[in-house]
């Protein structure tokens, strides 16, 4: 018994105490009946006893009648069913009692007659109840103690216990009490005896029921040969047994056409709590059940040392059901092949006992088998299938399934079908198909003569039509014929259902017009189901795809720039695009950076490998070049901080980057580059060239590399190209024929950048489906003209550009240095007051227009679109002295819609606008 | 985009590049923040300054504000080739302190006068 063998610790005495002493949870009905039966009958061998002692003893009549009363009263009582057990035992108890001091009393005290006494808290023992046993002992007490007192005679036959009755009564209850711990050490002893048989029976219990419930299982498994309801019926019933809040059944599948992959069944938890996570990884907690290495059973998985060990969630992803109790079993296969897994988990922790282990370990084994057997039959009707087509129509069926699974688009999909039966099987073939939440579409392919109109399924079907053929075969997921020449003949139709994993997907539907093109028959109907199915697998899987596909790229988008900053006087554009065929996120990226200076980062990238891991690497990156590049670094400096932040993260932690610095005023590129592709130079005159730089190690591959500056001149009006790899490279030729062809391109672009990175990325990716992911930025030097135009955003983060492009346009018309700085500060005032003083939210911009005057006078004018008022309208305290003192005049021209001030100098050496 | 070092007791900084509303922000708190406690006069060097407004005056004020309410005397360094001059001219900035074309000569100002 457990409480036994617990130590009692620091309990206390009391609880110590109770410990040995009979729990007194009351006998089992039968027990107790047989016992109290006996009870009863020794109360009636007393009744008639105690009248024939009392005659042998000499007593006369009345007292003899007097003395039987009471015994054969309280037999009564015990014997009344009306009774509670308890008030039934309690009479027994005192009917007992009441015996042995009758007894007592006649004898006159004998002390050989108190031995009944002890037989008799024996005989209460019996029934396993304190109350009767304390009234028993109770009863002794005060029956010495009082008769004792009153009577002595009548307890006591020896002199000593006559005068001391109190004190022989003690006597009498010490021996009595040492008579009842007897009687409790038997009472303890029956007590344990009976729980070991009640936990017997709870065991034996337990077992049939876990074998009861297994052979359910087993016969509810073997009987059904539909692998979808097998799994399904395996994981609920499972989860079920096991106790468990909710349970999945991971499953590998072997498919011809799709190959292996793997599929999941959830209970007790609806799909949509899992179906955006990725399947279950192999992270040592996992690993285990899909390695068939035995059973995970754990009372808290988020204690457990195997828990948590992963990146990037570390544990369970967000929005993961909480799992505290986990039981997770191998499903084996007869060859020792893992087929799959079932999981189980519960909210609270230590939920799943050595039982559960055991249910899922059978429901394991169960499911095992009934997956060989659906296996076994599916690859059976498989070849009964293909047995009934013949040899030439097998053959269309196997190229059916290389053009079917060629593509990855839905429509080429149904496209290749059509296109296949109409060329090699019928006149015509219609394919109605649903859209996820759309009505029927239907594409045509082939001729539909006016013969053919005579058939129904020709008509498109209306919604709720249920006579249509093609509703028909949707609704019954039959196929059906159709034919309105006689007996069969054409014109005649075949209509199939397109039945996918989970439902149907549309319809096939195969038509001939004329007896003599009649290639199609009845008996080509499993030739047409045959290619159905492997359409609707092509269609699932194309959707599957194009859904993956989509999430990877928004979530790749996501960590791009939503949008390039606007600097004034350089332009640019980018395109990214995700490649195929898988559908994980790439590591490519790219970045624009205003720098103080009105200069400019530009940084294209890509970290090696693909998924979450590169997507996070790829966005620290992009955060730490920011920094490294807000902080006034140099090329050459940021990647030397970069590639230390890398260093040591080990061989997935690799990237290769290209970041230069494009000074707009001095017309210079400075770039670094760390093991990525050249950078190229676009010139309207000449060549697109590659500018070379000493190619560093990619970031993370040493710790202490270090990267040269090289230092490029740019004119105006030249692109300069920063791409990844996934623009020249091809698993058929080289890199450099890449580039080369990637030269070759850009001879000749539009000169929009938004079209000039599309028709780069058409003429170099166009035609083949892309491996790998492609980003191309391209930045574009403004070139200066006689008139200087900037729209700019009211914000202060401006100034650093407009000053840059205003410096280069005063450079190019002639202004001296000091004329340069004098006109800046004054321009810079006028801006400074048009960002202060802008108007209401909508209209957050100002332009600044330049031009040189035939006279050589330099004209600037800063205009805002707010509706000023007179006082906010004065150009700040300081600010106006020191335009005054820095141009030749000052107008201010304040009209409703805006503000513009105007500022003109004459340069002591303006080049004339014809020569600009 | 500021630098200090120590010269005696002296401490010059030294502001950089472009100086608009934009950075007159984080110059004024570095400011405050990299004189060393000890320091008896500050040099404000605005030789590697390339561009200087309204804005960039008035910090210049602060500064200098700042500086005497800290007990330093100040002056301003600005070589005579710069453009700054006619800058520092318009705005007056030499009623607020003495404005040096030679190092150690603001460095001596910076030393001695306490007069402003």
């Amino acid at each position: 018994m457990a409480q036994v063998m617990a130590a009692p610790g620091r309990r206390g005495l009391l609880a110590t105490a109770r410990d040995f002493l009979p729990a007194g949870a009351g006998l089992p009905e039968s027990l107790w009946r047989v016992r109290h039966a006996a009870v009863v009958w020794l109360l009636v061998a007393h009744t008639v006893g105690i009248p024939l002692f009392a005659l042998a003893r000499g007593w006369d009549l009345n007292h003899v009648v007097l003395e039987s009363l009471p015994v054969p009263f309280l037999t009564a009582a015990a014997a009344w069913r009306a009774l509670s057990r308890r008030a039934r035992a309690v009479a027994a108890s005192l009917a007992l009692l009441t015996s042995s001091a009758i007894l007592v009393h006649l004898s006159g005290g004998v002390i050989e007659m108190h031995f009944h006494f002890f037989v008799m808290i024996g005989v209460v023992s019996l029934y396993q109840d304190w109350i009767p046993f304390i009234t028993a002992v109770g009863y002794v007490l005060i029956h010495h103690g009082a008769v004792g007192v009153l009577d002595p005679g009548a307890v006591y036959n020896h002199q000593a216990a006559v005068q001391g009755p109190w004190k022989w009564a003690g006597i009498h209850a010490g021996f009595i009490g040492a008579a009842s711990v007897a009687a409790l050490v038997r009472w303890r002893l029956s007590e344990e005896a009976v729980l070991e048989r009640q936990n017997a029976e709870q065991r034996l219990k337990e077992e049939m029921r876990i074998a009861s419930s297994l052979y359910e299982v087993g016969t509810l498994l073997a009987a059904d040969l539909d692998g979808d309801r097998v799994v399904q019926a395996v994981t609920d019933r499972a989860t079920e047994l096991t106790g468990a809040a909710f349970g999945a059944f991971f499953y590998n599948v072997e498919d011809v056409e799709r190959g292996a992959y793997m599929l999941y069944t959830l209970s007790g938890a609806p799909v949509e709590a899992f179906s955006k996570f990725d399947l279950p990884r192999a992270t040592p907690i996992f690993e285990p059940t899909f390695k068939g290495e035995g059973v995970v059973r754990v009372d808290d998985v988020t204690q457990d040392p195997r828990y948590g060990q992963l990146d990037p969630h570390r544990g369970m992803p967000a929005g993961h059901l909480p799992v505290r109790s986990y039981l997770a079993v191998s499903v084996t296969g007869p060859d020792g092949s893992v087929i799959g897994g079932l999981f189980f988990g519960h909210p609270e922790p230590g939920k799943f006992d050595a039982t559960a282990e055991r249910m899922a370990v059978g429901i394991a084994s169960h499911a095992a088998v009934a997956l060989n057997n659906v296996r076994r039959y599916e690859s059976e009707m498989q070849a009964r299938r293909t047995a009934e087509i013949s040899a030439d129509r097998l053959e269309l069926l196997s190229e059916a399934s290389r053009a079917l699974f060629s593509s990855l688009e839905p429509q080429s999909v149904f496209r290749a079908v059509s296109s296949m039966v109409t060329q090699q099987l019928a006149d015509f073939c219609l394919i109605d198909y649903l859209e996820p939440g759309q009505e029927l579409r239907r594409i045509v392919d082939g001729e539909i003569s006016e013969e053919a109109r005579a058939l129904d399924v020709v008509e498109p079907p209306r919604p709720g039509d249920a006579h249509h053929p093609v509703n028909q075969a949707i609704q019954s997921r039959q196929t059906v014929f159709v034919a309105a020449g006689p007996q069969g003949r054409p014109p005649a139709a075949i209509v199939v259902p397109m039945i996918g994993r989970h439902e149907v997907l549309g319809t096939l539907t195969i038509g001939v017009v004329h007896d003599s093109t009649a290639r199609v028959t009845r008996d080509d109907i499993p030739v047409a189901e045959e290619l159905a199915r492997r359409a609707a697998l092509a269609i699932e899987n194309a959707r599957l795809y194009a859904r993956q596909r989509t999430l990877a790229e928004t979530l790749q988008h996501s960590l791009l720039p939503e949008s390039l900053p606007k600097v004034p006087g350089v332009d640019s554009a980018a395109v990214y695009a995700a490649g195929g065929p898988g559908v994980e996120v790439g590591g490519d990226w790219y970045d624009v950076i205003p720098l103080s200076g009105g200069r400019v980062g530009i940084a294209v990238g890509d970290v090696v490998g693909r998924g979450e891991r590169a997507a996070s690497l790829m966005g620290q990156l992009r955060n730490a070049l920011r920094a490294y590049a807000f902080d006034g670094k140099g090329p050459s400096a940021t990647l030397s901080g970069l590639n230390t932040l890398l260093s040591g993260g080990g061989a997935e932690h690799m990237a290769t980057l290209a970041y230069g610095v494009l000074d707009p005023v001095a017309g210079t590129l400075t770039m670094a580059n760390a093991g990525h592709l050249p950078v190229l130079r676009l010139r309207s005159g000449s060549p697109p060239e590659f500018l070379e730089s000493p190619p560093g190690l990619p970031l993370g591959a040493l710790p202490s590399s270090s990267y040269q500056e090289v230092a490029a001149s740019l004119e105006g009006g030249d692109v300069v190209l920063l791409y990844t790899d996934g623009l020249v490279e091809e698993r058929t030729s080289s890199i450099d024929a890449g580039l080369e062809r990637l030269r070759q391109a850009t001879a000749d672009v539009p000169s929009d950048l938004d079209s000039l990175c599309q028709s780069v990325a058409g003429r170099l990716t166009g035609g083949r489906d892309s491996s790998d992911d492609m980003a191309i930025l391209a930045v574009r030097l403004e070139p200066v003209g006689p008139v200087l135009e900037l729209d700019l955003d009211s914000d202060p983060g401006v100034l650093g550009g407009m000053r840059a492009a205003v410096r280069r346009w005063l450079m190019a018309n002639g202004a001296d240095e000091t004329e340069v700085f004098e006109l800046l500060v004054a321009c810079g005032e006028a801006a400074t007051n048009a960002i202060r003083h802008a108007g209401g939210p909508v209209e957050r911009q100002f332009r600044l227009c330049g031009e040189v005057s035939p006279a050589g006078e330099v004209v600037i004018s800063v205009s805002d679109f707010g509706g000023w008022t007179e006082r906010r309208s004065e150009v700040g305290g300081r600010g106006l002295p020191i335009i005054e003192a820095y141009v030749d005049r000052l107008d201010v021209d304040r009209r409703p819609e805006g503000t513009t001030v105007r500022l003109t100098r004459r340069l002591s050496n303006a080049l004339t606008p014809a020569l600009a | 985009m500021i630098d200090v070092t120590l010269d005696g007791r002296v401490a010059i900084v030294s502001l950089q590049g472009e100086i608009d509303m934009t950075s007159v922000g984080p110059v004024t708190s570095e400011f405050d923040s990299r004189i060393p406690t000890d320091a008896a006069g500050v040099v404000i060097d605005l030789s590697e300054v390339t561009y200087l407004d309204s804005a960039g005056i008035q910090m210049l004020f602060d500064l200098i504000r700042s500086a005497r309410t800290s007990r330093l005397s100040v002056s301003v360094l600005v070589p005579e080739s710069s453009m700054l001059n006619s800058l520092l001219k318009i705005t007056n900035v030499e009623q607020a302190c003495p404005v040096v074309s030679e190092r150690a000569a603001a460095i001596q100002a910076a030393a001695e006068h306490q007069s402003y």
